[in-house]
């Protein structure tokens, strides 16, 4: 089974998210910031993070040029309101860039493609 | 016989007469007549000497014929008289006419005397001055004492002509030095030039007893003499001309200094004539003053008292004349003075004057700020100027670019009858210039129109080197064409359009260069135009030019300020907008977080609940609603991004064909036909081929809808031929019944909408993304039937 990592400030999504997608068939774990989030990485890699952009404390850009520091290739789904950070370059970094809605489809197909197979 | 006691007596009379206050002539008359009864003589006669002529000229006579007195003349020497005056002997003849001597005068009568004697008169300074001599008819002597007792009459005779030449001289000095004292007076009671001139020219006729007269001035500037007056010949003094100096008897009488007595001019090489009249005798005078020669004074014609026979003038005349000359020469200089003064005050009380009126001006010139008015204030002042009036004038300006003339302004009466008004009123109301100008818009809107509408019809070229408004412009110098049909430097289409035979340019200076030109005419009044006025009008213009150069950089002064403001403004809207964008792209980001985890969890509880769950539906309602938010999110945040299209070729027509591909399935299951007509030679236009399928879209939902019981959507493209080039054209139509008329001009408004289920955004965000592209979008409503939509697309974005 996968592990999904969900990064989210919003209590909501990461209930939601953890709802849905455990309901794919994933193991989902949580964490509210990219501090936790690096913490839990450190402790129990996963196969996917999904990333919020707008956090207080450390936002996703900057975590995710950590995360890359360390973990080249661990496939990350920018998942986040704002449309225009599309244009960043940073988030190239990212695997995916999925804008939020209530519809998870996109998301959902978006983590069956970026996973690795097997 | 004469007793002696008969001498006595007659002795005794010719004293009395001598004593008497009778003239000379008289006198004579008297003597003649009382010696000839006395001594019971057929004849007495006197004869005294004219010294000028060197002739005997019979003076009074008993018994010869009256007609030969004063003109009866005999040369010194000629006849018994002239041997008598000669020898100062006397002669006494028995038959003066068997005397070889005798000389008979026809005139003085038809008898021959025979007996005669003559003895002579002579003066105290032993000279003789003439004769008196008896005849008789018949022969006789005379006796020694008779000879003796008629020398002693001649004696006294001699006393009588003495005492009477002393008088009349005395008095004819008298007279002469009244005349000088008069004539003096009288100069000196003028100084008017004028004036003095002409008293001089008829004083110096009537001193002289001439019939004309001309006074002449030297003209130092020019080396000429100058006629300034004249008497006697009045229409001819325009006509005589000026001579050079050392020319003609007058120039010559300048050039020495000395006078000229001239009997007959006929024969006098150096006479120059005075076209028409015939002059026979002249006398000319220098006027000398301070040493040198001034003019001349020429007397013509000598009219003899009395006769009436134009006779040579005298030594006495020419040494009174003299006298009168040099009185003349202090008068004139003093009236040339006085006149010198004069120009010098009038000068300054001009300068004054003017100094006023450009103060004036200059005020008014400073009462406004707009150009036209200023334009206007400037004409005005030269038209209405006090005195310098021109009767129009206008302003034209120079474009540098065009090289170019352009007429900005005029201002002058339409008419005669319009400057008629106009002087009247000027004349009537009293205001100060300064009023004038800067009221002048009251002299009547209407009036001047034509004349201003005229100036600011004008273009003319500077590039022609011999006109005379290019001419102004390079040469920075003014002109005044007096002769406008002949003279080669005007225009002539210009002149027609102008219609005046004299106008005048002066050039609009300001610091450095030629602003504009200013041309005045006097049309109406036809008032020369003196280089005086033009003078003014010069000096006038570079007010003029400063003001309209100052007024020129205080306008592109504002408009920079204006520019800058304005720029200022849309940085500060650009800015609002900008945070207000962003405060509102901020918000619809945050509110889609809320919105997914709304719609989410309907879903997964619309997923959880049963089919046959009472409520299930509220589930789906709330699923629905969260999209229809989150649509309108996305639209919104789309259509307030405004991204600027990515041109690149585009294939219209592929694109199209896309859309249609597309949709083609949702179109069958809503029973939708398709017509498609993508005319084949439509050409690449430069677009952002995403931002057009957006458009598409849109269109294709909005039919969509529209047709929701099944219609027919007609899709089309063609060439749209433009200025630039060939672009595209797209419609789309359907039959989806059309709107009602009032919705039709709100189709394009953001958040307009008919639909249940729109955002109103997506015509509005179409019209912006084809806008974006520099073409165009519009709807026809086929009332019922339905909408088609009209794309414009140009070959090149905007």
């Amino acid at each position: 089974m996968k592990r999904i990592l969900v990064v989210d400030d919003e209590e909501n999504i990461r209930l939601l998210y953890q709802e849905e997608l455990g309901e794919e068939g994933y193991e989902v774990a949580v964490a509210e910031s990219a501090e936790e989030a690096m913490d839990m990485i450190e402790a129990e890699r996963p196969d996917l993070i999904t990333l919020d952009i707008r956090m207080p404390g450390i936002d996703g850009i900057e975590f995710l040029r950590m995360l890359r520091e360390k973990h080249r290739d661990l496939p990350v789904v920018i998942v986040t309101a704002y449309g225009e950070y599309k244009q960043d370059f940073s988030v190239w970094a990212s695997d995916a860039y999925v804008v939020k809605s209530a519809d998870m489809a996109e998301l959902k197909a978006t983590i069956r493609k970026v996973l690795p197979p097997g | 016989m004469v007793t002696e006691r008969m001498e006595l007596e007659i002795i005794g009379e010719v004293a009395k007469i001598a004593n008497s206050t009778m003239d000379l002539q008289e006198r004579l008359n008297g003597v003649v007549e009382m010696l000839g009864e006395r001594l019971e003589t057929d004849v007495c006669s006197i004869v005294l000497l004219d010294e000028e002529s060197d002739q005997l000229v019979l003076q009074a006579s008993k018994g010869l014929n009256p007609e030969a007195i004063g003109h009866v003349r005999l040369q010194r020497g000629v006849g018994i008289t002239g041997t008598v005056l000669a020898t100062k002997e006397p002669i006494a003849l028995r038959d003066a006419t068997k005397d070889p001597r005798y000389y008979y005068v026809p005139e003085t009568g038809e008898e021959r005397y025979k007996s005669m004697l003559c003895v002579p008169i002579i003066d105290d300074k032993e000279r003789a001055i003439g004769c008196i001599y008896i005849q008789s008819v018949e022969e006789r002597d005379y006796s020694p004492g008779e000879v003796e007792f008629f020398q002693t009459i001649a004696y006294q005779i001699s006393g009588v002509i003495r005492h009477a030449q002393l008088y009349d001289r005395s008095r004819r000095r008298l007279e002469q030095l009244t005349a000088l004292y008069e004539v003096g007076q009288a100069l000196s009671s003028t100084l008017d030039l004028n004036e003095v001139l002409n008293l001089i020219a008829r004083s110096s006729a009537e001193l002289t007893q001439a019939t004309a007269s001309v006074l002449r001035l030297v003209d130092f500037d020019r080396n000429e003499l100058v006629v300034h007056a004249s008497f006697g010949l009045p229409e001819l003094v325009e006509e005589i001309p000026a001579l050079k100096l050392g020319e003609g008897i007058a120039g010559h009488v300048v050039a020495t200094g000395t006078p000229v007595m001239v009997e007959d001019l006929h024969l006098e090489p150096r006479y120059f004539g005075y076209m028409g009249r015939d002059f026979q005798t002249l006398l000319c005078v220098p006027i000398i003053s301070k040493g040198r020669s001034i003019g001349a004074l020429s007397v013509l014609d000598k009219c003899e008292p009395g006769t009436g026979r134009t006779v040579p003038f005298s030594p006495a005349n020419r040494r009174l004349l003299s006298t009168f000359a040099s009185h003349a020469a202090a008068a004139i200089e003093n009236a040339f003075v006085y006149e010198r003064l004069e120009w010098l005050a009038r000068e300054k009380m001009m300068k004054i004057r003017e100094l006023s009126i450009l103060y004036e001006i200059s005020s008014a010139m400073r009462t406004t700020m707009n150009l036209d008015k200023l334009m206007q204030i400037i004409l005005s002042c030269v038209t209405l100027g006090d005195g310098f009036g021109f009767n129009r004038a206008m302003i034209l300006m120079v474009d540098e670019e065009a090289g170019a003339l352009v007429g900005a302004r005029g201002v002058g009466p339409d008419s005669a009858k319009e400057a008629g008004e106009i002087w009247s009123r000027l004349a009537r109301e009293r205001r100060s210039l300064y009023e004038w100008v800067t009221a002048h818009d009251e002299l009547g809107e209407g009036q001047g129109r034509r004349f201003d509408r005229f100036a600011k019809s004008l273009r003319l070229s500077l590039d022609r080197p011999d006109e005379v408004l290019s001419m102004t412009v390079r040469e920075r110098r003014s002109f005044n064409i007096t002769k406008a049909h002949s003279d080669p430097r005007v225009d002539k289409e210009f002149l027609r359009a102008l219609g005046a035979e004299t106008f005048a340019t002066v050039p609009l200076l300001a610091k450095d260069r030629v602003m504009g030109v200013i041309v005045v005419d006097n049309l109406f009044n036809a008032k020369p135009i003196t280089d005086e006025d033009l003078n003014f009008v010069s000096r006038f213009a570079n007010h003029a030019g400063l003001a309209l150069e100052n007024l020129l950089l205080f306008h592109n002064l504002k408009e920079l300020t204006g520019e800058l403001s304005a720029v200022q403004s849309r940085l500060i809207e650009t800015e609002k907008m900008a945070a207000l964008g962003e405060m509102a792209a901020g918000l619809a980001h945050e509110i889609r977080n809320p919105l997914a985890t709304i719609g989410g969890f309907a879903r997964r509880l619309h997923k959880k609940l049963p089919e046959d769950f009472q409520f299930k539906n509220y589930a789906s309602i709330v699923i629905r609603e969260v999209d229809r938010l989150e649509g309108l999110l996305q639209d919104a945040l789309t259509y307030s991004k405004q991204v600027p299209p990515s041109l690149e070729p585009c294939q219209v027509n592929v694109l199209v064909r896309d859309m249609v591909d597309i949709y083609r399935e949702d179109f069958q299951d809503r029973g939708i036909e398709l017509n498609v007509n993508l005319d084949p030679a439509l050409p690449v236009v430069e677009a952002d081929s995403q931002q057009i399928k957006q458009v598409l879209i849109n269109l294709f939902s909005n039919a969509m809808q529209a047709m929701y019981r099944g219609g027919t959507l007609t899709v089309g493209s063609r060439p749209w031929p433009t200025a630039g080039g060939t672009g595209a054209a797209i419609t789309i139509s359907d039959t989806g019944g059309g709107v009602a008329p009032e919705v039709v001009s709100n189709i394009f408004n953001p958040f307009f909408t008919t639909k249940r289920e729109g955002t109103g955004l997506g015509l509005a965000l179409s019209k912006r993304i084809i806008e974006g592209h520099g073409g165009d979008i519009g709807v026809i409503n086929r009332e019922g039937e339905g909408l088609t939509f009209v794309l414009h697309l140009p070959p090149k974005g905007p």
